[in-house]
Parts: C-alpha cells; structure tokens; sequence
C-alpha cells in the first residue's frame, strides 16, 4: 500500500516539476529574449557603447582601462593631435581580465593600429571575486573567445548561462531610460565626463594604499594582452593615469608592470608623479578620478606624448 | 557551503534523491546526520568536533538527568550539563571579549602584562545549538520532557543541517516526533517547501543582499555622507536585516519541510508590529519565545514579591540576554538595553495607552503604534549593524533630513524598493486579509505555479547572485 502510494507521489511530483520548470523555461526564454533585444536597440549609455567598442569601432586608437580610462581620456583631442581616430573603451569597476576579454573579442574582428591601457596603482592586487566580469555576460553566447575569461567568475558560470535572463541580470533599470530619453547622451565616442571639483565639494582626498599580494590570474591577464599585442603588431602604451596622492611610492602593481614592459619592450607613462596634476584638488573629482577639466588636461598631455613617442 | 550558492542547490538535490531511496528510517536518520555533519565539515573541522562532543555529552546528560532525577546526583548533573554547554558558548564567542575589556580595565590601573586574546574561530551554529540544548535539558528538569533515548534522533536533533547554522532555535518537543516517522515522498511537503524555498530566495537575493550594496558602501564612508543619507541608510538596514533573516528562515523552513521536518516559524510580519512587545512576538520568534520560557518567566517568578520591579528587572536581564546571544561586542549589549528600556516604557504606560484608546480612533493609534515601533526598531538596529560603538554614535548623531541624498546607482536604489514593495505588500496582506498574494486558487497547478515561477523570473532579472553570506550565520 505504502510503495503505491509512494509510487503515485513520485509520479506526481516528477509531473509538477515537469510542468514548473516547462512554464520557466518559457517565462525566461519570452523574458530574456526581450531583454536581449532592448540591450541590442540602445542608443547610448555604457552598454552602447560597449557593444559599440565590441562589435562596430574600426577607430585606430583605442583606449582601454577601468572607470580612471573612461573619464580621463576625451578620444576627440587625442584624435586632433595624432590624426587618427579614437575610441574610449572604458568601463567603471572592471580590471585588467575585462581587458584581454574585450581585446580577443575585437581582435576577431579587426586590428587596431594603437592601443593605450590605462592602469590604476592596484590594479593587480589579489581579487575576492571577479564579479565585475558580469558586464560581459550579455556577450557569452555570442563572444565565445570570451568564455574562458567570463568562467572565472565561478565554475557553474556555464550552467548559469543556460538562462536567457541571467546574462542580463540587473540590467534592465539602465537599459530602460537609454530607450525612452535621449537625455543625458553625454559621451563622445566612450567617454564619460564626470564634473565638480573634490576642492569645492570639499572631498576627503584618501592616498592608495600598497596592496602587495598580487593576482596571479590579473598578471596573466596582462601579461597574455600584451603578448597578443606583440604578436600582432599593435603599439601598446601602458599609463598610469593621474591620482591625487599626498606621498608618492611604487606599488607592487607598479614594480610588476614595470618588469612586464621590459619584457614586451612596451612604454610605460606614470603619471602618478607628475607635478602638473599631482595633489591639485580642483581637477580631480575625487582622489582617483580627474573631472573634465582634469581631463581636457591629461588628454592633451598623453597625446602630446604619444606623439613624440610616434614620430621617434 | 552557503544556502544561497549553486553548490548548495546541487548539494541538496542530490541529497533529496538519496534520501527518498533509502527504506528504513534509522538508515534515513543516519544518512541526514552524515549529511548535516559534511555540512559542518565543509565550514571547519573545529566546528564538527566541537558540535560532535556537545552532542554527544548532552544525550547522555540528559538521560542522567532523568534517571537520577530524586537524588543529589541528578541534580549535580543538570547543573554540570547547563555550566559546559554555557562555558563552551561563552568560551568560543565571549572570551576574548572578556579578555579584552578586562584588559582595558586593568589597564586604567597600570596593570602590565595583560591576559593574550585568543583569537578562536567561532565554530558555527554555536548560539543556535547551544540554546537548543539548554532548553532541551531545562525541560528534562522540570519534567515537560522525556530524554530521547534513541541517540540518532537525538543527534538528528542538535545536526540537522537547515536549522544548523542560523535557526529556528527548535524545542525538542516538536522535533523528535517528527525524526521518529519515516519519511517518503509527499507532493504536498514538497510544494509548500519548494514555496518557502523560492520566497526565501527573493527575499535574500532581490531585497537583502540588494540593499546592502547601498548600506554597505554608506558604512564604509559613514563621515563623508549626508544626514539625509544615513537616516535612509538606518531606514533601508531595517527591511535588509528583516529580508535576510527572514528568508534565510524560509530556506530553512523550505529545506526541512522538503526533507519531511516542519520547523518553526520565526518571523511573523515584524515590520507591522503596534508595539515593541508585539514587535518581540513577531521577529525571531524562537529567540524570543526561548528567552521568554527559559529566562523572564524563571525571573519574573523569583522576583515576584517586589511587584512591578521585579517585571522590569526579568525584562531587563533578558533583554541584555538578547542583545549579548547575538554577538560579543558592546553594540549587540546596548541593542538589547534599548529593547529593554522600550518595553519597561511600554509597560509603564499601558494604563495610559488604555485610557488614550478610548478617545482616540483606534486607526490613528495604530498608525502612530506602526510607525514608533519602526523609528525605535530603525534606532535600535543602528547599533546592531555599526562595527563599534563609537561609530553607532557618530551616525546617530549625524542623522538629520539634511544634505544631498546619496542615491548610488539610482538604479540600485530602484531595484531595492521594487523588492520591499513586494514585502511589503505580501505582509499586509496576510496581516489584513489573511491572505498570501501567491497563492491563488484553482484547479489547475499552472495558475497555482505561475505567481512562483514569476518570482524566480524577478529573482534572475534583479536578485543579487554574487552577495555575502547571511547576517544571522555570524551569530
């Protein structure tokens, strides 16, 4: 009686799981698949210009780094100096494992003449987790020179792709408004100015710290996108873009990058210890970050020396 | 391995099909004790052999206790028992605490050398077993209970794994009848588990560990932001605490209940409490019902001859109780001296509040009862969540409706009222209509899936997959 009834609940159950998991199934195919679509049709805003970078720049410069890139370099005045074009590639809170994704899936396509990789003080410091990868989700299917990179964040990355939703996880708030307003368009070809000076707003300016145990995975990282740059011909710049520091050391990122530019024989610009923007609160909008002042600033200096660098 | 991980969820399910298979109960409670003891294996090994030695100790206190309950030897027993299980929590969670404003103290008088912390790893679960155990060895004393002689369901008692690491503080009087049945496969379990589970997870994943992006990135900088800032922070910490142990409790409630085992329902729709005292009997219910049945009433008791004093000093030493059961650090102790003091006033001015209820609509004094109860609750947890004391203050008195709010990514902060609006609206109308806004009637299991099988959609639009742990596993 008992292994009847046991049986009929088995058979029960195993139906009704059938059926909830039919009804998810489709739920996240019709859900994902609007979601896909919305992603595709922006019209600005960083995942524009994201997919833009990806799949459409042929700029012969490009401009790759975290959120220090993408408010630090106008591509335009960089563009007007070197007479070539520019495209600003970077992205608020992601590191260097974003970079070699993005550079393999653009290498598929094109080759770009001049790469510039901005680098922040701690760039290589050891990670907790590489949940900032979760920008290059919506790219997995597609992109699968990507997924290698995209599975570090954890090994059921795979399974969790299955979902059509996961990849646009928590996007859908800044998808939105890119549809409805055109308001707010405030980038030119990447970049993102950011105003208000830390003088007047009166910001603690906080130093940063040595971060000395370093992330064997980001060295690899770096050290594979600058050999891909080598291999196939690409003159790569590595900068470290202006901070407002109170004391100036090297930090073990610093040391590390400076022993991968030896080897690759690639140019290294610290601006970390330069006196023209070194501990100036009223171009920076905060310890890490210049504001647009700042950064009409830096844009003309890095030109200006990339330029000497082109015509020796 | 956390509720909350993909590890888990395949842990689990791997679980589930195993245990099912196996015929015979005591097999099965075997095989949920060996599940529940990798479980801790996978946190620590000092965990296991910690939790392994108490367990074990205590099946056979309790039985001494029962047999030799009319002589001195039953008494020395009970007591022995009470202070290991007591040495062993203070030991692990309190001693350098001790130490350290013992220290302190002596320091004031220029004592050199003092005592060296020592830096233990709390082993897990350690306040929600050893709670279990005393009120279990309590009851054996005052003979509301027979000692469980059979030693797996025992063991599967203090091991099992859903309740282990963050309750409900189970009394024993529910659970063994439960781990004496056999188990087999139950639609009907499996469904309202299979609920809890998906509600648990919303509440986890799309309100707690989404506020917290936003609370603790206010923290982190507390003096750099406005006062408008952090008195929406303290707002916000109120719904992710209440998210976060509420659906860990449903997990909780989830698994067990999938595994055949009812648990208690710990949370009651807290955030709509009259009062402080009605606060108490909604949130952490198996704390609160604990402390109540094993600490105010034993006192309250003694102190009866010294009237309403008496009443206010139980409260008082529970509370602390309270406070103090959920970490050592002097936070967690002002925690609990403010539940104190909330409900002396209260019960102070019952009189007062009887006589007011006669004049006033009782929807206006309910509206205001709702809304104190939350400002003091929103106070308390300012303590609760800060790291020391010096920065609980410095927020407090900073808070103002001042400044520039500090929004984040506006979307974040959007994302965090979608989730408490759906909260919200679930628990008043259960609290008001009696009814759960995800269960609909009908015949067919589609419809009756549908508002579920939409949670998980919001769960993978916006839950937050990549958030800590659950606040309540560090207690």
């Amino acid at each position: 009686m008992q292994i009847e009834r046991n049986k009929f609940q088995s058979i029960q159950l195993f139906y009704r799981i059938f059926i909830f998991g039919l009804m998810l199934f489709i739920l996240d195919y019709l859900v994902g698949s609007g979601l896909s679509w919305i992603y595709k049709i922006q019209k600005n805003g960083v995942f524009y210009h994201t997919t833009y970078g990806l799949e459409r720049t042929v700029a012969n410069i490009l401009i790759f780094g975290s959120s220090s890139a993408n408010h630090h370099y106008i591509p335009e005045i960089i563009s007007n100096q070197l007479k070539m074009s520019v495209y600003n590639q970077g992205h608020d809170g992601i590191n260097i494992l974003y970079q070699w994704a993005l550079l393999k899936g653009i290498l598929k396509r094109y080759k770009p003449k001049i790469i510039l990789l901005n680098l922040t003080p701690n760039e290589l410091s050891l990670q907790d987790n590489y949940d900032s990868l979760s920008v290059l989700s919506p790219y997995y299917k597609k992109h699968t020179e990507m997924r290698d990179i995209i599975n570090l964040r954890s090994k059921f990355e795979p399974i969790k792709h299955l979902s059509a939703i996961y990849p646009y996880n928590s996007t859908i708030l800044t998808m939105l408004p890119n549809l409805i307003s055109k308001k707010g368009v405030r980038s030119t070809n990447g970049y993102y100015p950011i105003y208000g000076s830390a003088k007047k707003m009166k910001i603690k300016m906080r130093n940063f710290k040595n971060n000395t145990n370093l992330d064997p995975f980001l060295i690899e990282a770096l050290d594979n996108f600058m050999k891909k740059c080598k291999q196939d011909d690409i003159a790569l710049y590595l900068v470290f873009s202006p901070w407002f520091s109170f004391e100036i050391f090297e930090t073990a990122t610093i040391i590390k990058v400076n022993e991968l530019a030896l080897k690759y024989k690639v140019p290294v610009y610290n601006f970390i210890k330069d006196p023209e923007f070194n501990g100036q609160d009223d171009i920076y909008q905060d310890s890490g970050h210049l504001n647009h002042s700042g950064a009409l600033m830096f844009s003309k200096r890095i030109a200006k020396e990339i330029s000497i660098s082109l015509r020796n | 391995m956390q509720f909350n991980s993909f590890y888990f969820l395949l842990f689990f399910t791997a679980i589930i099909l195993f245990y099912y298979l196996i015929p015979n109960k005591n097999y099965q409670r075997t095989f949920l004790i060996a599940t529940s003891l990798f479980f801790v294996f996978q946190a620590n090994y000092l965990s296991l052999l910690v939790i392994c030695l108490i367990a074990i100790l205590n099946y056979f206190f309790g039985i001494g206790i029962e047999t030799k309950k009319n002589n001195f030897a039953g008494k020395f027993i009970f007591y022995l028992a009470i202070l290991i299980n007591i040495s062993n929590l203070f030991f692990f969670k309190y001693y350098d605490f001790f130490l350290e404003n013992l220290s302190g103290f002596l320091g004031l008088f220029n004592f050199k050398n003092p005592p060296q912390v020592l830096k233990l790893i709390l082993p897990i679960g350690i306040s929600f077993y050893t709670f279990q155990i005393l009120g279990y060895l309590i009851d054996i004393w005052q003979e509301n209970l027979k000692p469980e002689k059979d030693i797996l369901v025992f063991l599967n008692y203090v091991f099992f794994f859903p309740k282990l690491l963050a309750g409900p503080i189970e009394r024993a009087q529910n659970f063994f009848p439960q781990a004496k049945e056999s188990k087999y496969i139950l639609l009907s379990n499996f469904s309202a588990g299979g609920k809890l589970l998906i509600w648990g997870f919303f509440q986890k994943l799309v309100i707690a560990d989404r506020i917290a992006i936003y609370v603790d990135s206010v923290y982190h900088n507390f003096d750099q932001h406005s006062g408008i800032t952090l008195l929406v922070c303290s707002v916000l910490y109120v719904f992710q605490v209440y998210a976060d142990f509420s659906g860990y409790t449903d997990i909780a409630r989830g698994l067990a209940k999938i595994l055949g085992y009812d648990l208690m329902i710990n949370f009651r729709r807290p955030l709509l409490a009259f009062s402080i005292t009605d606060f108490w009997r909604r949130w952490h219910i198996s704390l609160s019902s604990w402390v109540n049945d094993y600490i105010y009433m034993p006192l309250s008791l003694k102190f009866r001859a010294i009237g309403k004093a008496g009443v206010f000093i139980a409260l008082f030493v529970s509370f602390i109780i309270v406070g103090i059961w959920h970490g050592a650090k002097w936070t967690f102790v002002v925690f609990g001296v403010l539940q104190g003091i909330f409900l002396v006033v209260e019960l102070m001015t019952l009189r007062k509040k009887k006589k007011l209820a006669t004049k006033i609509p009782a929807w206006i004094l309910n509206g205001a009862g709702l809304l104190m109860t939350f400002i003091l609750i929103t106070v308390s947890l300012i303590f609760f969540r800060s790291p020391s004391l010096k920065i609980a203050l410095s927020v407090f008195a900073k808070i103002n409706i001042n400044g520039k709010l500090f929004l984040g990514t506006a979307s974040f902060f959007l994302y965090s009222l979608i989730g408490i609006l759906i909260l919200m609206m679930h628990d008043i109308c259960l609290e008001i209509f009696k009814k759960d806004i995800f269960k609909f009637k009908s015949d067919y299991f589609i419809l009756r899936g549908f508002p579920y099988a939409m949670l998980v959609i919001i769960i993978l639009m916006i839950g937050v997959f990549d958030g800590g742990q659950f606040i309540y596993f560090n207690f």
